[in-house]
């Protein structure tokens, strides 16, 4: 039985030590899932919150089918999902959220790398982005990212080469300066 | 396709989301853990929370009655105790939040520029607090009076805004009354706070609470 199984079962018999550990060995994965695929820091964070809410609440119906982290990330992934279509709702347009977000770049190579990341991310059709993140942040199995998204594992391999390609021709062609300032600032296209 | 086709150095990035600080993640976990069933806690935690938040709410009255200038002067040395058995960690706020004051309910959590709050009604009123010890108010709206004076004059019919509550960034809705008649009701995450609205009319506001 692994330490996560163990954790699981203390957990389902109201063992709050348990669930607190949990929360906190997977905090971290689905804090990056959610701001991955929300963007936005505050909303991200709001949907993170909803994550281990929800986490907390279905963990009595955790039925171990699968393995825990992945029936984690699926609740994070939803969550996610769930604050996207919650920020379309908005009358402020998706991107001039984003954009004003996106952490503001100061020459160090870091923030820069995290702000090419970050807009290349916003600009992603956000099935790609899904998929990139499922992958390269959780982790996922393909078949795994198959389940959680409730797509055929063809998808999920043709989603992922087409969002790596997209991400990196983005990265590598990025908008200049002038057209990026003008989304940062929210200002007409 | 296997992982190398993503490039190692933009792999590494794209995993590198700057971390919670640790009030964020502790307010966050114990947000969450305050959904578990009030019954699964152990009594001795219930009342040293409970000592907390009571120890909370009477430094908060001694702050008053200090700024007061009244003569209570015995106040001194019991807000120097109560000081002391304040709790250390965020665990406390959200299961106050929970429901220990009997007759309040959480409705939300949210985070506003890097902060992180919660949203709790009792009364005919909601509160915003900081979701860290020591669990400050941040502001309240006192509605019923509000939403029964609203209700009676507004011109604004559920159709006038069918689509308004769509397009709102709305954390939360719930069930309240005023003078025995049932109304749901909408909170508003606005830029800088929070609003509260009627859920199907939902252009004006019944009051809201601005944040840092």
């Amino acid at each position: 039985m692994t330490h996560d199984e163990l954790l699981v079962r203390r957990a389902q018999r109201g063992d709050q030590k348990a669930v607190d550990a949990l929360l906190r060995e997977h905090y971290d994965t689905v804090r990056a899932v959610c701001h991955r695929i929300v963007i936005n820091t505050d909303d991200a964070d709001d949907a993170t919150q909803s994550a281990l809410i929800a986490i907390v609440r279905a963990l009595p119906s955790f039925d171990g089918r699968s393995k825990f982290s992945t029936w984690v990330y699926r609740i994070a992934t939803n969550a996610a999902l769930d604050e996207v279509r919650r920020i379309r709702r908005r009358a402020i347009p998706h991107d001039e959220q984003t954009f004003a977000s996106l952490p503001v770049a100061d020459g160090s190579g870091a923030v820069d790398a995290q702000l090419d990341v970050s807009g290349a991310l916003a600009r992603m059709p956000e099935e790609f982005r899904t998929v990139l993140v499922l992958r390269h942040i959780a982790d996922l199995e393909y078949d795994e990212i198959a389940v959680i998204l409730d797509i055929p594992v063809g998808t999920v391999r043709s989603r992922l080469s087409r969002g790596r390609t997209q991400l990196s021709e983005i990265l590598g062609n990025p908008d200049p300066p002038s057209e990026r300032q003008t989304k940062e600032t929210g200002g007409p296209p | 396709m296997s992982d190398d086709d993503l490039d190692p150095a933009l792999r590494r990035t794209l995993r590198d989301v700057p971390p919670a600080t640790a009030s964020m993640r502790d307010a966050q976990i114990a947000a969450a853990l305050a959904e578990m069933a009030p019954a699964r806690r152990s009594g001795v935690h219930r009342t040293r929370i409970l000592g907390g938040v009571a120890a909370a709410v009477m430094l908060a009255v001694a702050g008053v009655a200090v700024a007061n200038q009244q003569q209570e002067r015995n106040r001194g040395p019991l807000t120097v105790a109560v000081t002391t058995t304040v709790p250390k960690g965020s665990a406390e706020c959200a299961e106050a939040f929970a429901g220990l004051w009997g007759d309040s309910r959480w409705l939300a959590g949210f985070t506003l520029n890097g902060s992180s709050y919660g949203v709790i009604q009792r009364n005919g009123a909601i509160s915003v607090f900081m979701n860290e010890v020591p669990c400050d108010k941040k502001g309240e709206i006192e509605y019923w009076s509000s939403m029964d004076a609203f209700d009676k004059t507004t011109d604004e019919s559920p159709e006038d805004s069918e689509n308004c509550g769509a397009s709102l960034d709305s954390l939360v809705e719930y069930n309240d009354r005023a003078n025995g008649e049932p109304h749901r009701l909408v909170i508003i995450k606005t830029t800088n706070g929070i609003d509260l609205r009627f859920a199907d009319r939902c252009r004006t506001s019944l009051g809201s609470i601005s944040l840092p």
